[in-house]
């Protein structure tokens, strides 16, 4: 490929507005078919319809997942697309961060099981109840533990830990995964950056996750920050202030 | 009527999961597709709570909860979005029609959101009785 097509396909990935809406509008209009999928597999699995043999739960189970994978992947293209578009509202109401973080391990835990992986959750004492906006704390942090889980081999760790110092609240999620190439850890947070040692491995990812937990990140007034060594493993480090 | 909970939702497979989930935990349900007819089926039923989509034919979500809330037959019951539609500016627009809860449907699994629905509906019952 030469430069100048490479430089093409760079400027592609930027959407024009039409691009954007065009997508925001097919991610929207996918979510009710998936609605039904979710609602409906759930009870089907559970038997609620007639009882199912092994190999079919197997199967039903593999299209759980892989609704819930689609489900992801458009809340995710939806919350980049209102980024561009400018549409997020912030809504902070109170929240008390251990409950909080506790609900989502129990979402994830599921999946580090499915891969043999351990999954740790600590919160530590005396955090407070803040003032903060959980859709978008919800998304960054069960982002950032998707991305672990997906990118650590199985039978691999998993650690999810909320601390409080003096002035602000920490969120951890560390791995023992592949980790980011060092030549790459500058364009983590950019839209569509893929590393280059999961791209292949994992072709069906978007690139937009930690682009939308860094921006949601700042909406919350905190910061977001990570460590990473190839073959190693990554931690990310979520810093929120204390707003009461 | 007390108890009865109207479901305007036009995708069947939806409407018809939480009316009969919803009647499981013994609740009169009436629905429909079509928004014109929920706020008829809003005055004629008075019922104690109504599950509204957004994306709806012929008129949307917001605009059913603005003839609910003009009318004084209808103003006062409760009205709980539930859509696919997650949109911040549509967010904003129900509340002030004083809507207080917005659920986005692929957020929940089917018992979650029927719980959910239980809840408020009983805690609205409790506080009128």
């Amino acid at each position: 490929m030469g430069v100048s097509n490479m430089n093409k396909k760079v400027e592609s990935k930027k959407p024009t507005i039409a691009q954007r809406d065009y997508v925001a509008i097919a991610a929207h209009q996918l979510r009710t078919p998936l609605t039904t999928l979710r609602w409906f597999l759930g009870p089907l699995l559970a038997g609620e319809f007639g009882e199912l043999n092994e190999e079919q739960k197997k199967f039903l189970s593999a299209f759980s997942r892989s609704t819930e994978r689609m489900i992801d992947l458009v809340d995710t293209i939806l919350n980049a697309s209102r980024i561009e578009k400018g549409e997020i509202k912030i809504k902070p109401e109170p929240t008390d961060i251990c409950v909080f973080a506790e609900k989502i391990y129990a979402e994830i835990l599921p999946l580090c099981q499915e891969k043999s992986q351990i999954l740790n959750f600590t919160c530590g004492k005396d955090i407070p109840v803040v003032s903060l906006d959980q859709r978008l704390l919800h998304e960054v942090l069960s982002n950032l533990l998707h991305n672990a889980v997906r990118y650590t081999p199985e039978g691999g760790i998993i650690a999810f830990l909320v601390e409080r110092n003096p002035d602000a609240l920490v969120c951890t999620v560390e791995d023992t995964g592949f980790g980011i190439p060092k030549e790459e850890q500058g364009k983590v947070f950019e839209r569509m950056f893929r590393a280059s040692n999961v791209a292949s491995r994992y072709p069906d990812g978007t690139g937009l996750g930690l682009y939308v937990a860094r921006f949601f990140t700042e909406l919350l007034g905190g910061e977001i920050k990570f460590e990473s060594e190839e073959n190693k493993g990554t931690t990310f480090y979520v810093t929120l202030p204390i707003t009461k | 009527m007390a108890n009865t909970i109207l479901v305007i939702e036009d995708e069947m497979l939806h409407r018809t999961a939480l009316q009969e989930n919803l009647a499981k935990r013994g609740f009169r349900t009436v629905g429909t597709s079509d928004g014109e007819e929920g706020v008829l089926l809003a005055k004629k039923e008075a019922p104690s709570l109504i599950i509204l989509d957004m994306l709806l034919p012929k008129i949307n979500g917001l605009r059913v909860l603005e003839l609910l809330r003009e009318d004084s037959a209808t103003s006062a019951i409760p009205v709980v979005i539930l859509t696919a539609f997650d949109s911040d500016e549509y967010r904003l627009q129900a509340e002030q029609f004083g809507v207080e809860w917005y659920f986005v449907k692929t957020d929940w699994k089917l018992p979650e959101i029927i719980e959910k629905i239980v809840g408020i509906a009983n805690k609205i019952s409790n506080a009128t009785s």
